[in-house]
């Protein structure tokens, strides 16, 4: 019975992770209609920066979100309209350049900071104890961050203006277009945003992850995994999804092998997403 | 390629660590357009002609974690013993090859090595992956690999020689260590793929035989980063050591949780066969403190040999590399290879092989010594207490070298 109690809270933080790792996914997938394969990339770039705001600078943890989300997000601005601008519409022209940006970056980083680990402190070592439950309290900071991410994504797409010409631009590009939005301009702040919190979440895991230039590699197919099982353009989706297949794949590999607990979920998912192609929690408005 | 020698004047005194500098000719050491010598070269006016060895490492790429300091190794050690006068008087020419981090380019990489540059051998590849993907060209074209990775000792080929540990070599000491000094409950952890479990396998047949018992064995999918689940298991069988062959990228983030969870090391350490000091930094002094590897070498073992190669390596490479076992393996490998072709009458392949048998030289580690039958290395064995600088602390050193056992 501990051992479930105990499943079920680390559950909630290994959702945390996934959500905090395909939220910059799902924003650049759902309104760009771009696989980004260099999310995970960007989640290392995050994480580096991480390094470099407490490792490097010594500067408060809180130095690091912020470095994080604005470095990625200027990397987004880049590639965005240095690239990707063109390809829009393009699935398989996107998904080349993103898989080839992937390797680009990593070997950027590589260069920079050489192959090995770098070191990200802890920034709160404290854990809660219930009987023989551990729970680390930067754990329950990844699970508050998570649901701080989600409100405030939610709050820029349906209380700004900003937000309000995502969406039309989702709904409706021409129409938009002819109503005087600057399409472009809009499309160029998406995917930074989009960026910028691949980068904070890349921030956010490095404390209790490794942080290496091919990190990132480990966090594409979960966070593919859970846009897909979201419904492709929801970031409540992603959320709940996130969810699922965090508190599934926990709980499961509390009785079983790590191994068959992933195959296991990763079999779930096939099966759902064949009954319900569109994901479980795809939002209604359609392209 | 055939070259037979007839004088062979500087006698093998010339590889003994650091001697004749004297003779220091040119110590160019860049890779020639590859005239490939297939002609024969048996005159002797000829036989400074340099010997071409191929040097196959990744410094772009997953794998260069590793390979970027075995290269640097390499390469320091290629320098040595041309600055030293080469082998028989030749220097060695050394092709330095990146293959990206892909094994299907590593083989097509040495078969260009061996094809169209003509060497006599290659040092290098690292992960399982990438040796077996190069061996069927090495055997195809009867050629040399020398490999310098601790591996899991299966299916050796005859055109390898293996220079650093079988998981016989990291173990047969270490769990009777273990048993006696940290305790008998062992509760096994690895990767899930062949290298830990072949040393996992091997771990319980000694545990087994020492009297230990066997509390857990969870694996875990290769680049896994979430362990939460795996040390909720841990505590609830509550061993007195965790043995880990867990390796990679989920080394760090395995460490870190371990402590997040509230395990400490003076409680249930950590026994790892795949933690070196480049981990434990990433680790940090915090969560690594404590914990337990074994190899063939640290970076901390207190020789002057030892010492003399580290400050070394860390004054000519300032890259934020770390020496590890791994750095120590790829440049005793390229000793070993110089040691063989001064021995070896020709550079075919089979005599060269020939030439490495019951071969010792000194090294780093200590005096190292390739066994007459098997092709690998009889070798040291360390166990490490990593301490507050995440360096380790030695604890126990074999007194004989190991026997290498490989199926």
């Amino acid at each position: 019975m501990e051992l479930l109690l105990s499943q079920i809270i680390n559950g909630l933080s290994v959702s945390s992770v996934l959500f905090i790792t395909s939220i910059g996914l799902v924003i650049i997938l759902g309104m760009l209609g771009v696989v980004n394969l260099a999310n995970g990339e960007l989640i290392m770039i995050g994480a580096y920066m991480a390094y470099i705001a407490t490792g490097v600078l010594k500067l408060p943890y809180i130095f690091a979100l912020l470095l994080a989300f604005a470095v990625t997000a200027c990397i987004g601005i880049f590639i965005e309209t240095v690239l990707i601008k063109r390809l829009y519409g393009k699935i398989a022209e996107t998904l080349l350049v993103t898989f080839g940006l992937s390797y680009i970056f990593q070997q950027i980083v590589r260069w920079i900071f050489g192959p090995e680990d770098k070191f990200v402190d802890l920034p709160i070592k404290a854990s809660i104890q219930f009987g023989s439950i551990t729970v680390p309290v930067y754990n329950l900071f990844l699970i508050f961050m998570a649901v701080v991410i989600l409100f405030a994504t939610a709050a820029l797409f349906y209380k700004t203006s900003i937000g309000m010409k995502i969406r039309a631009i989702t709904q409706n590009r021409s129409i938009s277009q002819c109503l005087g939005i600057d399409t472009a301009r809009i499309d160029t702040t998406t995917f930074a945003l989009g960026a910028g919190l691949s980068g904070l979440g890349g921030a956010l895991i490095a404390p209790v992850k490794g942080v290496t230039p091919q990190m990132g590699i480990y966090y594409v197919t979960d966070s593919l995994l859970t846009v897909v099982l979201g419904g492709l353009n929801s970031i409540f989706g992603a959320f709940s999804s996130g969810f699922v297949i965090g508190e599934s794949v926990t709980v499961m590999a509390g009785y079983m092998s790590e191994v068959t607990a992933k195959i296991l979920v990763f079999l779930i998912v096939v099966v759902i997403i064949r009954l319900k192609p569109e994901g479980l929690f795809s939002s209604k408005d359609r392209r | 390629m055939k070259k037979s020698k007839l004088l062979a004047l500087i006698l093998s005194g010339v590889l003994a660590v650091g001697a004749l500098t004297g003779c220091s000719g040119s110590a160019a050491t860049s890779a020639a357009p590859a005239q490939a010598t297939k002609g024969e070269a048996d005159k002797t006016e000829e036989t400074t002609e340099p010997i071409k060895i191929g040097v196959l490492y990744s410094t772009t790429g997953n794998f260069s974690i590793s390979e970027t300091p075995m290269l640097n190794a390499a390469k320091m050690a290629i320098e040595e013993i041309n600055a030293a006068g080469g082998v028989k008087g030749r220097l060695l020419e050394p092709i330095y090859t990146d293959y990206g981090s892909d094994p299907a380019k590593a083989s097509e990489k040495i078969k260009q090595l061996i094809l169209e540059d003509g060497v006599v051998a290659t040092v290098g590849t690292n992960s399982s992956s990438t040796r077996l993907a190069v061996i069927p060209e090495v055997e195809a074209n009867n050629s040399v690999l020398v490999y310098n990775t601790y591996y899991e000792g299966e299916v050796p080929s005859p055109n390898v020689i293996y220079t650093n540990t079988v998981p016989s070599q990291q173990i047969s000491a270490y769990i009777p260590w273990i048993m006696e000094n940290l305790g008998k409950k062992v509760f096994f952890v690895g990767s899930d793929y062949v290298f830990p479990k072949k040393c996992i396998d091997f771990a319980k047949k000694v545990l087994e035989a020492s009297g230990g018992e066997l509390v857990g064995e969870e694996y875990v999918p290769v680049g896994h980063t979430e362990f939460s689940s795996l040390i909720n298991k841990i505590k609830q069988a509550d061993p007195d050591v965790v043995f880990s062959a867990v390796a990679g990228d989920s080394v760090v983030p395995f460490y870190k949780q371990y402590k997040q969870y509230g395990i400490s090391s003076a409680d249930i350490p950590i026994c790892a066969i795949a933690t070196h000091e480049g981990g434990a930094k990433g680790i940090g002094a915090e969560a690594a403190e404590g914990h337990y590897s074994s190899f063939g070498f640290f970076n901390t073992v207190d020789t002057p040999e030892a010492q003399a190669f580290v400050k070394k390596y860390t004054e000519t490479y300032n890259d934020g590399t770390t020496v590890t076992n791994l750095t120590e393996g790829a440049y005793h490998g390229v000793y070993l290879l110089a040691a063989a072709l001064e021995k070896a009458e020709s550079y075919d392949a089979q005599t060269l092989i020939n030439a490495f048998k019951g071969l010792e030289i000194e090294t780093p580690q200590g005096t190292i010594r390739v066994d007459e039958n098997n092709n690998h290395c009889w070798l040291n064995s360390y166990i490490g207490k990593i301490n507050s600088d995440c360096t380790f602390d030695i604890v126990y050193h074999a007194e004989e070298l190991v026997e290498p056992i490989a199926e």
